[in-house]
C-alpha cells in the first residue's frame, strides 16, 4: 500500500507541484483567480513554452541546449530586419530557416566531436557566444524598432475572438504536433532510447547523430517561433532579447519531470512545466518580488527540482 | 618440516558472490624465498583469489598466515604494512610524479616542522632502482617511463615497503621480450635476496623459465601444487582445462550445410587484430576461443561495422560488401549480440516491447508512426516462445533476471530476420537453467538454416555448442579445430603457447 502511495506520488510530482502554486497564489495573491490574470499568464507563458517543447527534445536525447536565448535574439533580428524589406510572411520563413541553421551548427559540432551531455553543455555554450556575439555585430549594438506588418504583429498580440490569444493558438498547435512527433512516431521512441543508452541504440542499427541533429533541428526551430512571437508582442528587437530564456526553459522542463539524464520525459511534461513556472513567476509579480528575488526562488526550485529527480532515479534503479 | 619454512600459507579459504562459490576451499602454502606459478584458466578464480589475499574484497572462511602469524588483512595498504605487495596489470602509478615520489607516496618521510626529507627520499629512491637494475634519475617524471620501467617502479616500491612477498599479476602481458629478460633477471636476484615471489601468467614458457613449483587452479580450487621439475607444458594444460562435460550441453540435431554466407578475407584492424579469414556455412555454428583480450570480441564488433577495419574484405552470399556501421550490418542481416548486457545490448530503462523492436523499428511502423498493438503482440509472441520470466510486454527490462535479459536481447536480433547471428559470451551471468534454455535455441536456430558464430571464455561451452572452432591468440588466427580436435588441451596449446606449438 505504502509503495503505492509513494509510486502515485512521483508519477503525478509535478502536477501536484503545480496545484500547489496554484493553491499558494489564489490564497495570498488576491488579484491571482481572475480571469484576466489568468489570461495574462497563459499569453505570457507562450514564448517561454516554444523553447521549452523544443529544450525537451534535446534533453530527452541526453543533450543541452543553451544556445536557445541567443538563437531567439538573433532570428527576432533577422525577422524584423527582414520584415522591412519582404512581406511578413516570407521574413517569418527566413527567420524559422536561420533557427534551424543554428539548430544545425549546433547539431553538427556535437555529432562530429561524439560529445557527451556535458561537452554538449559546453558546446552550446559556446555556440551562445557565438550566436549573441553575430546579433550584436548585425545590429551593432542597437535594438531595431517594430514591424509595420498587421499580420505580424497580431501573431504577438491579437485574440480570435475574446478568450483565445493568437500567440497561445500558435503555441498549442506546436506543442500538440511535437507531443504528437515525440510520443507516437518512430523518430520520437528512437529519441528516447537514445536519452536511456546510446551505446546500445548505436549498436540497433539507430542513427543517433541523424536524431541528435534533428533534435538540435527543433530546439532551433522553435527558438525561432519563440523569438516571432516576442518581438510581435514586444514591437521591437534588441540584441539582448533573449539572454536567460534558456534556463527559464530548462527549468521548466526539470519541473515538468524531464530527466537532465535523458531518456525520460514528454512533451506533456515540459507543457505542464511550463504553466507551473509561468504560475510561479506571476505570483511572484503579485507579490511584488524584485527580480532578483525571482531569481533565487527560481533558482532553488531549480536544485530541488533536480535533487528530486535524481533521488527519484535511483529509487527505481 | 617446521611451520617456519612457509611465509605465506593460506588454509581452506572460501569466497561466495551471489549465484557462484568463487573460491572452494583454497589452501595454499608457499615457502620462503621461492617463487611460485599460478595458472589458471579465464575465470578460474586466480585474480579473486588476489583481491581476498590483498583485502579488497573480505574472504567467507579460512585462515591467512604470513610468517608464522595468523592475520587478517582489511586492506591493499594493510597487506603492505604485513610485508605483502601486489603488482596489478594496471599500474598504480601516477604519471605526473617523479619516480620517487611514487615510491614513497603516502609516506614520504618528514623531519618536524622541516618538511620532506627530499635528498633522503632520492637516495633510498636510487638505490632501490638499482636493485631493480632501473638506470634513471628518481625525479625523472613516471610519465617518461617505458612500460617495462614502470614495472621496474612499482617492484621498487614494493621493495621500499619492506615486501616479502611479491605478487605479480600477468607481468609479462605488456612487455618485449628485452623487457621481459630483464624482469627474469630482477625476479632471479629478489629470489636470492630472499623474497618470495607468487608469478601469474597464462605464458607456459615464463613459469618454465622463472618458477620452482606451479599452483594450478580450476574452478575456484587448488588442482594442485607440483615442482616444475616433474612437470610439462602438456600436463599443466590438462591439469587446467580437464573437467567432465556432461549433460551441459544439449545436442543439435541437423548439421551444417556447404553454402556459405558469411566469408572474411584478411581482414585488419591496426594495433588490434590481423589476417583474419575465415567462412561461416548456412546453419553452422561457428566457435571463437581464445583468451579474453586475444581479439575476439574485436574481431566480431569490426564484421558488425560498430569498429572500423583497416583492410579486408567481407563476402555475403559471394558478394564482397561494405560495412561501416551497425546499420548497415543490420541491413545485410546480421546481428550482433555484445558481450556486454547491460550497457550494450539493453536499453534497461525501457520495456520489453520498446527493446524486442529497436532494431527493426520500421516493421511496426505504418508511416513512421509506431503501432503500439502490434509491437507489443510481437514482443508478447517472443515472450512465449522463449519462455521469458516476466509479468507483461510493458515490463522494464531493469526488472528482469540476467537469463531473461538475454531473452530480451535475443528476441530484438530474432526480429531483425537476421541470417548471422553473432553471439558474444551469450550466456555470462546466467543461471544454469536459463543456460540450458538459450543452448536449445542456439541448436534450434542453426537447425532452421541461421549462420552462429559463438565467442566463449568457457571452454567446454564453446567446444560442445560449436560444430568448427578458431582459436584466437594475439590478434591472430593460430588454428581451426573440427570434430574430436575441439579439445580443452589443443584449445590451450594454440591460445597460450608461442610460436613453437
Amino acid at each position: 500500500m505504502k509503495t503505492n502511495a509513494k509510486k502515485i506520488i512521483y508519477r503525478y510530482s509535478s502536477l501536484i507541484l503545480l496545484f500547489l502554486f496554484i493553491l499558494i497564489a489564489s490564497i495570498f495573491a488576491e488579484n491571482f483567480f481572475t480571469a484576466r490574470n489568468l489570461t495574462n499568464v497563459v499569453r505570457q507563458s507562450c514564448v517561454l513554452g516554444l523553447l521549452t517543447v523544443g529544450m525537451s527534445f534535446v534533453l530527452i536525447c541526453g543533450h543541452m541546449d543553451l544556445s536557445i536565448g541567443s538563437i531567439m535574439t538573433f532570428t527576432g533580428l533577422i525577422a524584423i530586419s527582414f520584415g522591412t524589406r519582404m512581406p511578413a510572411g516570407a521574413a517569418i520563413a527566413c527567420a524559422l530557416l536561420a533557427g534551424i541553421l543554428c539548430g544545425a551548427v549546433n547539431g553538427l559540432i556535437i555529432t562530429l566531436t561524439h560529445a557527451n551531455s556535458g561537452e554538449s553543455l559546453m558546446i552550446t555554450f559556446g555556440t551562445q557566444l557565438l550566436f549573441s556575439a553575430v546579433s550584436l555585430l548585425y545590429t551593432g549594438g542597437f535594438s531595431l524598432s517594430g514591424s509595420e506588418s498587421d499580420f505580424y504583429n497580431a501573431l504577438g498580440t491579437g485574440s480570435i475572438g475574446k478568450w483565445l490569444p493568437v500567440p497561445v493558438l500558435i503555441y498549442i498547435i506546436f506543442a500538440v504536433l511535437l507531443w504528437v512527433l515525440e510520443s507516437k512516431t518512430s523518430f520520437g521512441r528512437q529519441m528516447h532510447m537514445i536519452g536511456f543508452n546510446p551505446v546500445c541504440s548505436h549498436l540497433s542499427g539507430v542513427r543517433t547523430g541523424l536524431v541528435k541533429m534533428v533534435c538540435y533541428c527543433i530546439s532551433g526551430f522553435c527558438a525561432a517561433a519563440g523569438a516571432i512571437i516576442l518581438t510581435s508582442r514586444t514591437l521591437g528587437a534588441t540584441p539582448t532579447a533573449g539572454v536567460g530564456y534558456e534556463m527559464d526553459a530548462i527549468v521548466a522542463a526539470v519541473l515538468g519531470g524531464i530527466s537532465l539524464s535523458g531518456g525520460l520525459g514528454s512533451i506533456a511534461k515540459a507543457f505542464v512545466g511550463v504553466i507551473t513556472l509561468s504560475v510561479l513567476s506571476n505570483a511572484m509579480n503579485l507579490f511584488g518580488f524584485q527580480s532578483f528575488d525571482q531569481s533565487i526562488v527560481k533558482g532553488c526550485v531549480l536544485i530541488a527540482a533536480i535533487a528530486f529527480d535524481v533521488w527519484n532515479r535511483k529509487q527505481t534503479v | 618440516m617446521s611451520t617456519d619454512d612457509y611465509i605465506l600459507k593460506l588454509d581452506h579459504i572460501e569466497k561466495s558472490f551471489p549465484g557462484v562459490k568463487a573460491l572452494k576451499d583454497i589452501t595454499l602454502h608457499v615457502k620462503k624465498g621461492e617463487v611460485r606459478g599460478l595458472v589458471g584458466e579465464n575465470g578460474a578464480g586466480k585474480s579473486t583469489m588476489m583481491k581476498v589475499l590483498t583485502g579488497i574484497i573480505p574472504m567467507d572462511s579460512g585462515r591467512i598466515t604470513i610468517d608464522g602469524q595468523a592475520v587478517s588483512i582489511t586492506s591493499p595498504l594493510h597487506a603492505q604494512t604485513l610485508g605483502l605487495s601486489i603488482i596489478f596489470q594496471e599500474f598504480n602509478l601516477v604519471n605526473s610524479l617523479s619516480i620517487a615520489e611514487n615510491i614513497y607516496v603516502g609516506r614520504l618521510p618528514k623531519k618536524g616542522m622541516r618538511g620532506i626529507q627530499w635528498k633522503k627520499v632520492h637516495e633510498d629512491a636510487k638505490a632501490l632502482l638499482n636493485r631493480v637494475g632501473l638506470d634513471v634519475d628518481p625525479s625523472a617524471r613516471v610519465g617518461s617511463l617505458s612500460v617495462a620501467g614502470k614495472q621496474m617502479v612499482e617492484i621498487a616500491k614494493a621493495l621500499s615497503q619492506n615486501s616479502k612477498i611479491i605478487i605479480m599479476d600477468e607481468p609479462s602481458a605488456t612487455l618485449t621480450d628485452k623487457e621481459l629478460e630483464h624482469l627474469f633477471g630482477i625476479i632471479d636476484d629478489l629470489k636470492k635476496q630472499g623474497v618470495t615471489v607468487i608469478y601469474i601468467s597464462h605464458r607456459l614458457d615464463e613459469i618454465f623459465r622463472l618458477c620452482d613449483s606451479v599452483t594450478v587452479i580450476r574452478d575456484g580450487e587448488v588442482i594442485d601444487t607440483n615442482p616444475i621439475e616433474s612437470l610439462t607444458k602438456e600436463l599443466i594444460i590438462s591439469k587446467m582445462v580437464g573437467r567432465n562435460m556432461d549433460q551441459e550441453y544439449p545436442v543439435r540435431a541437423g548439421s551444417s550445410s556447404d553454402e556459405v554466407i558469411l566469408e572474411v578475407r584478411d581482414l585488419c584492424r591496426k594495433g588490434v587484430f590481423e589476417h583474419i579469414n575465415f567462412s561461416l556455412h548456412k546453419g553452422e555454428r561457428l566457435g571463437i576461443a581464445g583468451l579474453v583480450g586475444a581479439g575476439r570480441t574485436e574481431i566480431v564488433r569490426a564484421i558488425f561495422g560498430a569498429d572500423k577495419l583497416t583492410g579486408g574484405e567481407i563476402l555475403l552470399h559471394g558478394k564482397p560488401v561494405t560495412i561501416r556501421s551497425p546499420k548497415e550490418a543490420i541491413s545485410h542481416k546480421i546481428a550482433l549480440v555484445t558481450e556486454d548486457r547491460k550497457t550494450q545490448g539493453l536499453v534497461l530503462e525501457s520495456s520489453i516491447s520498446e527493446n524486442t523492436t529497436l532494431a527493426a523499428l520500421k516493421k511496426i511502423c505504418r508511416a513512421g508512426f509506431v503501432n503500439r498493438r502490434e509491437e507489443n503482440s510481437v514482443a508478447a509472441q517472443y515472450v512465449e516462445t522463449l519462455k521469458t520470466k516476466t509479468p507483461g510486454t510493458k515490463a522494464l527490462v531493469l526488472n528482469l533476471s540476467g537469463g531473461n535479459q538475454q531473452k530480451v536481447v535475443l528476441a530484438k536480433w530474432l526480429y531483425t530476420d537476421a541470417e548471422v547471428l553473432i553471439l558474444d559470451e551469450p550466456t555470462r551471468g546466467i543461471d544454469v537453467g536459463a543456460k540450458y534454455e538459450i543452448y536449445q535455441l542456439i541448436n534450434q536456430l542453426a537447425d532452421s538454416g541461421k549462420a552462429i558464430i559463438i565467442i566463449s571464455s568457457e571452454m567446454p561451452e564453446v567446444i560442445s555448442m560449436s560444430d568448427r572452432l578458431l582459436v584466437i591468440h594475439d590478434g591472430k588466427c593460430k588454428g581451426e579445430l573440427t570434430g574430436d580436435q575441439k579439445t580443452g588441451e589443443n584449445i590451450m596449446k594454440y591460445a597460450i603457447l608461442e610460436e613453437d606449438a
